[in-house]
């Protein structure tokens, strides 16, 4: 075998080939119960604790279908501008796997309550772009497993596993694209704002709470490249485990360099599942299938079809609420925002944030300005999301308060957030703990006000001569003085007050 | 008469006016079955504790004036292995549930329970309910009472012989392809298959889930309708439970017992009757559609062509449902796990458990359902047999606007002797013939004693078919002909 | 179209998770053979047939659905009580080899 590189060169990728990109993102449902018994749908808990005949796959247990689960299905299929079934089924999907109490999936097969829509997606400089969506079909989800001794924890080399069924039974609407074409070298952008804005979606439906790092949001990236010109898709491989929105990005951009580097090799692409590797942003094989799956579909036959009536899914559409889009154009006129304003507003996921940070009590360009800059930045230096940020709202309304107050200058205020964002607690404990507080007491500040005077007595002259911009020589050495704690306002105030 | 003699409606009545207790009358077949038990092996266990508790809970709720819970408050009876009994062992007749104790009740047992209705105990069947003998129960073939050299049918042959050898008044079997009503036709006793989703199959273990039902046995038409009517109605724990009024299969069976047929239309299939059919069988068939005839029944001839293709659609159906169905006995939850040496695999030990749990029969199943369901096989099998079970509904539907009901032999033969036909699974399947279309259909089907074959002295059965949802016509059909024929258990050899 | 041979069934078993014996496959694809041969007449009667839609229910409901409430299940203890093997509250099973899918 020759050696090769192992990725090519991203722009001579694109010299080369056209990716073709198939995102498939299972959502799960924050519906109270599971998708087929009355066990609580809910994130974590004592294991086994939420589990029933029914979800443990006990002999002779049976499913029946959650009313709200369909109706979520039905609610997110024509937000995605779908076709609803107006008859489709479960199906079976067999194969034995540990965390699967039947060792079959209760899914849905070629019957999908909603297909052949469309998500209209934004990217960073405002082009839209319309991604197909081939279908969304509902089905269960799997156990947990804990795999126990082996290096790290993981399946490979563990000595056993231990099963938690909490999950198993949980909701999922599974979101399949049509093949995304032709978008060159944005292919992995569009990924990353395909997956932004169905999660957006998710929010705004209230369907599910989409934490992507906790696993109620999955994507699965299929990425294939063919020749520059040609028409046939080339062989694709799907990337599994992309948790967060960044990573489908990168996952897209890394498998796009690697099969390049394999096809130019004079190598060709294993259809294979890979695994992406969030620490170097690499994607690596999964253990190759003995024999492709024949998976044994069939029809459900423990639950009967679905037929939704016509009045039953106009009924649904009139429950939808403003949709992202929609908000997009409203927010942009309430706030008087510009085209661009609007974009970074919604591109950094802050619009949320901003709202509810207006909610509590802040002006809108403070908010807006705090949530998309600067905390965007730190956001971005920690790599994580907006929200993931240890600050609320709540918090940051209190800071843009008390600058309002003039408790604290800019500067100090973003001494209080670094404060917030290392858990110190709130910000006033912040700034307790710290001593931030805005020094205004003025004999304080008149002390080092006289002392800056006294030592520049040239400016004194020139302030008294009526040259009253000289005064900021003295505002700065007061301020480095009281290292930055002073209200330089305030300061100005008094050195001219003292100069007349 | 002794009291395990006696009709369950005789009993309940005695229980309820205070002249009998229940105790006494669950502890009375409690000793017959310490008594005849080993030589049949009808039950699998017997929970004599739980049967006394219930018995003596209604007899303290009569005692205290409160009106009994059900018209079968008290009377006890045997309840087929494949129902989830809490606590108490449910094995579906499997070495692989050797063991288990489920913790919850199927829907069956506790309306049961709810009903007053002491349960003496899990009967014997194939496993899983795969099989027309019970002789591929991993706990030994269960022994028909008329001649212990003979199976007693199957799957559900627990049940139907501890009814013949008056070790319980009452049990549930449940009927796939007629595990109810042919084990009933071989041991003299009635065996009722209601319309489908008219039973919850809540905690019934299924084999086959679209063709599963679970029924009342009985050795009375009436006793059966009693039965039926505690047992049946909506179960919203069942998505294909049917939530609708439960046909009145009891005053349809009182109505019956007067006699009188006119006006009633039956249709003879003419499908089942003729080749391969024991002479003493449609002798009794004849003489039984002429008692018809008698009671002033309209009887005409009815063609169902498409019913000669239902055991073949049946036999991939069935299996592929249940491939996946028992999917989940892997090991890893419940259940037997064999080689679990702390360095095998947990895919080497589901196999190596699924091999030592299952017998024969339900591996043969399981890798025909296998075959079936497989994608280059799925259109011309499943597929195929999923479009016969149409045209099998689309047959009964028409001779449904000619009749009333329909009659047929309910199998083919009587009981044939244990070991004859164990490694000929074509020949075993032979014994579900008439009784499969109705499973396919979903349609209520029954099998009642139409007396003893003239050529071997065996009990054969005269099965009546009616619509869904139309329980209560087969039942009137049912009780005129048994008021007609008179008592068939009465000839029954002593154990 | 059947005509199963003994590797055919070993791949069934494979399949379905089901440890064979060699003297099991011999047994086996004999009879499986048969069954097949016998079952295949259904094609035979629905190709005649135009128009026959697939049963794949016996009783035609449809939208039976329940309303979205926490119903009370099992305890850890009823959970785990069927187990063969459980550690810290979960199902302890052999290590898997498989990937998830
Ligand atoms: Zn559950």
């Amino acid at each position: 075998m020759t050696a090769v590189a192992e990725t090519l060169d991203y722009d001579e990728v694109l010299d080369h080939f056209d990716p073709v990109l198939g995102l498939e993102v299972h959502v799960e449902l924050n519906t109270k119960t599971k998708m087929f018994c009355g066990c609580a749908n809910v994130f974590g808990g004592e294991p086994n604790t939420h589990v029933c005949p029914t979800c443990l796959g006990l002999p002779g247990a049976l499913p029946v279908m959650n009313a709200r689960g369909i109706e979520s299905a039905i609610r997110i299929g024509l937000a995605l501008n779908c076709e609803i079934a107006p008859w489709c089924r479960f199906a079976r999907k067999n194969y034995f796997y540990p965390d699967m109490p039947k060792n079959f999936q209760t899914s849905q097969y070629d019957e999908p309550i909603a297909f052949n829509g469309y998500l209209d997606v934004v990217l960073d400089d405002g082009e839209v772009v319309r991604v197909g969506i081939e279908r969304a079909h509902m089905e269960e989800d799997t156990g947990k497993s804990l795999h126990v001794g082996g290096a790290t924890g993981r399946i490979h080399g563990a000595e056993h596993s231990l099963l938690d069924y909490n999950r198993a039974g949980v909701p999922l609407i599974e979101i399949v694209t049509k093949p995304i074409e032709g978008m060159g070298h944005r292919a992995p952008e569009v990924a990353r704002a395909y997956v932004t804005a169905l999660r957006e979606l998710m929010l705004a439906l209230g369907v599910s709470d989409v934490r992507m790092d906790q696993g109620s949001m999955r994507c699965d990236a299929n990425v294939s490249l063919m020749p520059k010109g040609a028409t046939e898709f080339g062989t694709r491989t799907e990337t599994k485990n992309v948790n967060s929105l960044r990573s489908v990005e990168r996952a897209v951009r890394y498998e796009m360099t690697r099969q390049a580097a394999v096809l130019r090799g004079g190598g060709s692409i294993t259809q294979e599942t890979r695994h992406f590797q969030e620490a170097d942003g690499t994607t690596s094989s999964g253990r190759p299938k003995e024999t492709s799956e024949d998976y044994r579909y069939f029809p459900e036959p423990d639950l009967v079809p679905i037929a939704p009536s016509r009045e039953w899914v106009e009924e649904l559409s009139g429950t939808l609420p403003e949709l992202p889009w929609q908000r997009r154009k409203r927010v942009q006129q309430e706030w008087g925002l510009t085209d661009e304003e609007t974009r970074d507003l919604f591109n950094t996921g802050a619009a949320d944030l901003v709202a509810a940070t207006v909610d509590a009590g802040a002006s809108v360009s403070e908010a807006r300005s705090w949530w998309v800059q600067y905390l965007t930045q730190q956001a971005n230096t920690r790599e994580v999301e907006l929200p993931e940020l240890p600050i609320t709202p709540a918090q940051l309304a209190r800071v843009i308060e008390l600058i309002g107050e003039g408790t604290l200058t800019h500067k100090l205020a973003r001494e209080v957030v670094q404060g917030v964002l290392a858990g110190e607690g709130d910000p006033d404990q912040v700034i307790a703990d710290r001593g931030l507080e805005v020094v205004s007491d003025d004999s304080a500040l008149l002390a080092a006000v006289d002392e800056a005077l006294a030592a520049q007595p040239d400016v004194v002259d020139k302030i008294k001569g009526g040259k009253v911009q000289a005064a900021g020589a003295i505002v700065g050495a007061v301020m480095k003085a009281t290292k930055g704690q002073a209200d330089a306002k305030r300061v100005r105030e008094l050195v001219l007050e003292r100069c007349q | 008469m002794s009291v395990i003699k006696q009709t369950a409606a005789e009993l309940a009545a005695r229980i309820h006016s205070g002249e009998l207790s229940s105790v006494d009358v669950t502890q009375a077949h409690l000793e017959r079955i310490s008594k005849v038990d080993e030589q049949l092996n009808a039950f699998r266990h017997v929970d004599a504790d739980g049967a006394l508790e219930a018995a003596a809970k209604v007899d303290a709720d009569i005692a205290a004036g409160k009106p009994p819970a059900s018209p079968l408050a008290g009377v006890p009876l045997g309840l087929k292995d494949v129902l989830t009994t809490q606590g108490v062992p449910t094995t579906c007749g499997s070495k692989t549930l050797e063991g288990w104790l489920p913790p919850y009740d199927a829907t069956v047992t506790r309306r049961l329970r709810e009903a007053g209705v002491p349960i003496l105990g899990k009967t014997n069947m194939d496993e899983f309910a795969m099989g027309s003998s019970t002789e591929n129960s991993a706990y030994g073939p269960t022994r028909n009472p008329w001649d212990t050299s003979r199976i007693p049918g199957g799957s559900g042959g627990g049940s139907s012989a501890a009814l013949a050898a008056f070790e319980a008044p009452l049990a549930i079997g449940t009927d796939t392809g007629g595990s109810i009503r042919q084990p009933g036709a071989v041991t003299g006793t009635v065996g009722v298959k209601p319309t489908y989703g008219g039973v919850s199959r809540y905690g019934l273990v299924a084999f086959s889930s679209s063709l599963d039902q679970a029924g009342p046995c009985a050795r009375t038409v009436l006793d059966a309708a009693l039965l039926h009517e505690v047992i049946a109605g909506h179960d919203p724990l069942d998505s294909t439970s049917i939530d609708a009024p439960v046909p009145p299969v009891v005053e349809a069976a009182k109505q019956g017992a007067n006699g009188d047929l006119t006006g009633v239309k039956v249709g003879v299939v003419t499908q089942f009757t003729g080749e391969g059919y024991q002479r003493g069988v449609l002798d009794s068939f004849q003489a039984a559609v002429e008692q018809l005839r008698a009671l002033g029944a309209d009887v005409v001839e009815i063609s169902c062509p498409s019913f000669d293709y239902a055991l073949p659609a049946y036999y991939l159906i069935a299996p592929s449902e249940c491939s996946s169905n028992l999917a989940r006995f892997d090991a890893m939850r419940y259940g037997l796990r064999i080689g679990d040496d702390g360095d095998r695999s947990a895919e080497e030990v589901m196999s190596l458990s699924r091999e030592a749990g299952f017998g024969p029969e339900v591996k043969r199943r399981i890798m025909i359902g296998t075959y079936a369901l497989s994608s280059g096989y799925y259109d011309a099998y499943y597929g195929s047999a999923q479009q016969v079970r149409t045209l099998i509904t689309r047959d009964f539907a028409a001779a449904y606007e000619q009749v009333d009901v329909l009659v047929s032999p309910t199998t083919p033969t009587t009981a044939f002797r244990i070991g004859e036909r164990v490694d000929d699974p074509m020949a075993m399947y032979l014994a579900d013939l008439c009784t499969i279309p109705a499973n396919l259909a979903g349609n209520a089907a029954m099998s009642v004693p139409s007396g003893l074959a003239d050529d071997d002295g065996l009990p054969v059965g005269l099965q009546i078919m009616a619509p869904t949802l139309a329980d209560d016509r087969m039942y009137r059909v049912a009780a005129a002909y048994e008021a007609a024929r008179g008592p068939v258990l009465d000839q029954i050899p002593e154990l | 179209m059947p005509n199963i041979s003994r590797d055919e069934v070993a791949h069934l078993a494979k399949l379905a998770r089901l440890g064979v014996t060699d003297e099991e496959l011999d047994t086996f694809a004999p009879q499986l053979d048969v069954i097949l041969e016998s079952v295949a007449k259904v094609s035979e009667v629905v190709g005649t047939q135009q128009d026959v839609p697939p049963t794949s229910h016996a009783v035609e409901l449809t939208n039976v659905f329940r309303e979205d409430e926490v119903r009370q299940g099992l305890t850890q203890e009823q959970a785990l009580s069927g187990a063969p093997a459980a550690e810290d509250g979960r199902f302890r099973v052999p290590r898997i080899l498989g990937e998830e899918q």
